[in-house]
């Protein structure tokens, strides 16, 4: 009989025990899901010269370097060239915290510099492409929470990416100049192929096997690379029409595939029906932004 | 007093004043916010809710990554699944996301710029890992003597059932979990999803984009199978890697749809095309544990 009553009060405590995890991980876990508010702090517009400011704006409309208005301003940029190269210098020193150190702005500006093809803008492309200093990593999480909160991209990274996809504007523009015979941007290649990047080494890399008359510049650039790294030299430049693409993305889905409609085309008013519950309002046309 | 706080760079180098002049359209928005199972909840209070044309607030900034993945393809009215990625891509995540039906923005804790909460990483082995895993055995069953290869054939099958059964009990006890207490499945947008915060988040339009993809295809039931080669730029040795392009897991997904953008993207620009590209080669040469081989020409 007592132990009759023991094993009931073991059993009422394991019960309370097991509510009570259950209760706190509950807890914890509408706290961590509870809605979060935010709010802006404004931060100064960084100041660019008329010239450079406009090929800026033109790479961020024009939708192909064949564009007239930016073929324009490439050439008038083209006769200021030292003077833009300069600013363009300035603008990536920008401090970090300072509203030019953005990576945006930076591709944006790389990309114009590149553009130029002026011998003299070498030194700024190959002084860029050998700036991503790879950070150690963080470890971060492998998960959060029970059963699978899977957090992606690592932040840590995303820096790193950010600074690597300068050095390679950098290293497309350098691989321009080579292709106008400038036999200083090869040299140059050589050197950026040992920067310690595999991104920033396999541009430059694939960039000095393009052609069969660079070959003696690659053999160089591979002398220098570790064992482990060899492959890089080893990688082809390939269209994307020639890599194997996705066998059928529906046998990935999670549902049928069937379950949304299609964008309102672009001069479609089917879709200017009654509004739909729960969507926000487009309260105005106008896109805020200084 | 919020939560958190943000700051808005420069918004034409970002893309989002091209874009954004594009989403401020009512037809758009609504479409928008139910093919991709926005949860209204978790937009208010700053995010954008109520200013959804507004793009230096988040959900704009999302709206916008979506337009992009909706409308860059040649022919917007056309999204076969046999097509290429920049035809399926914003198919294949609106489809992934309206399965969850819950797409959420949260301040974050600074690791990651989306984090994608539920049971995706269980049913891998239902929907294809117990399967292969079969089939590559029954390869190796192969070239064993004819004499013993049916008890590797047993073997084969023996293991598969294991496989499932382990498979259907860890999914099972997921879905009650995120059924009950979880909170659901949902992917979550952090604040590093829509401003590059300290250099460390997305920085415009097509990064969105490429994380919106990534995202979709972890949903789909494939996590990272691999740890990152020597000298990644994600961290040598770590996990988060795919095996190899032929896995067609997450970064495939990114890297080829970043591609297509860049070869033939439609109602872009030249600096959106080119991040595109340059972001995909870095993908290429760090978050593959077998190298694909190649570079984007």
């Amino acid at each position: 009989m007592a132990r009759g009553s023991s094993n009931g009060i073991l059993g009422v405590l394991i019960i309370a025990g097991g509510v009570a995890v259950i209760t706190v991980l509950a807890v914890q876990q509408r706290r961590r899901l509870r809605p979060h508010t935010v709010a802006e702090v404004e931060i100064p517009d960084v100041p660019m010269s008329a010239d450079l400011g406009h090929l800026v704006a033109l790479l961020n409309t024009a939708e192909s370097e064949d564009d007239p208005q930016y073929r324009a301003a490439v050439e008038r940029l083209r006769e200021n060239s030292q003077a833009v190269i300069a600013e363009a210098g300035k603008l990536l020193g920008a401090a970090p915290g300072d509203p030019a150190d953005n990576f945006a702005l930076r591709h944006s500006v790389v990309l114009a510099v590149a553009a130029l093809r002026v011998p003299g803008a070498l030194g700024f492309l190959v002084e860029v492409a050998l700036n991503p200093q790879p950070l150690p990593p963080v470890e971060s999480p492998a998960s959060d929470g029970l059963f699978d909160t899977l957090p992606e991209h690592r932040l840590d990274a995303e820096a790193m990416v950010q600074a690597t996809i300068v050095a390679l504007d950098a290293i497309d523009g350098i691989d321009a100049l080579a292709g106008d015979g400038n036999t200083d941007a090869l040299d140059a290649l050589i050197k950026v192929s040992a920067a310690p990047s595999n991104a920033v080494r396999a541009a430059a890399l694939t960039a000095l096997g393009a052609r069969p008359e660079w070959h003696a510049y690659r053999d160089k650039a591979m002398a220098g690379l570790p064992d482990d790294l060899r492959h890089l030299a080893h990688l082809t430049r390939k269209a994307v029409t020639d890599v194997p693409q996705i066998r059928d993305p529906r046998e990935t889905l999670i549902g049928t595939g069937t379950a949304t409609i299609r964008a309102p085309g672009l001069d479609d008013d089917s879709f200017r029906r009654s509004p739909v519950p729960g969507a926000p309002r487009a309260a105005s046309k106008s896109t805020t932004g200084s | 007093m919020a939560d958190c706080t943000y700051s808005v760079p420069d918004l034409d180098t970002s893309g989002d004043r091209l874009y954004g002049s594009r989403i401020c359209d009512q037809p758009f928005i609504d479409w928008a916010w139910d093919v991709h199972g926005f949860n209204g909840t978790y937009w208010q209070g700053g995010w954008g809710f109520d200013d959804v044309c507004n793009i230096r607030k988040p959900l704009a900034r999302c709206l916008n990554a979506m337009w992009l993945l909706n409308y860059s393809m040649p022919d917007p009215n056309s999204e076969p699944w046999d097509g290429n990625a920049l035809q399926w891509g914003g198919r294949y995540v609106r489809e992934q996301f309206k399965h969850y039906n819950d797409l959420r923005a949260q301040c974050g804790d600074g690791t990651a710029t989306a984090v994608t909460s539920g049971c995706q990483k269980y049913r891998q082995w239902n929907e294809w890992r117990c399967k292969q895993g079969y089939e590559d055995t029954k390869k190796t069953c192969r070239k064993w003597s004819p004499w013993f290869s049916w008890l590797c054939f047993i073997w084969a099958k023996v293991k598969e059932w294991v496989c499932t059964g382990y498979g259907w009990v860890t999914s099972t006890a997921c879905a009650v979990w995120t059924g009950t207490v979880g909170g659901g499945e949902n992917v979550t947008l952090t604040l590093w999803f829509f401003y590059p915060l300290d250099g460390s988040g997305n920085a415009d339009v097509i990064a969105r984009a490429g994380t919106l993809v990534h995202e979709a295809r972890h949903i789909g039931g494939k996590p990272h199978d691999a740890q990152f080669p020597a000298n990644s730029a994600y961290g040598a040795g770590g996990d988060g890697a795919d095996s190899s392009w032929g896995y067609e897991g997450a970064w495939m997904y990114n890297v080829l749809y970043l591609w297509w953008f860049y070869a033939a993207g439609q109602r872009t620009t030249i600096a959106m095309r080119k991040s595109a590209k340059q972001r995909a080669n870095i993908i290429l040469a760090n978050a593959f544990a077998t190298s694909p081989g190649f570079t984007i020409a």
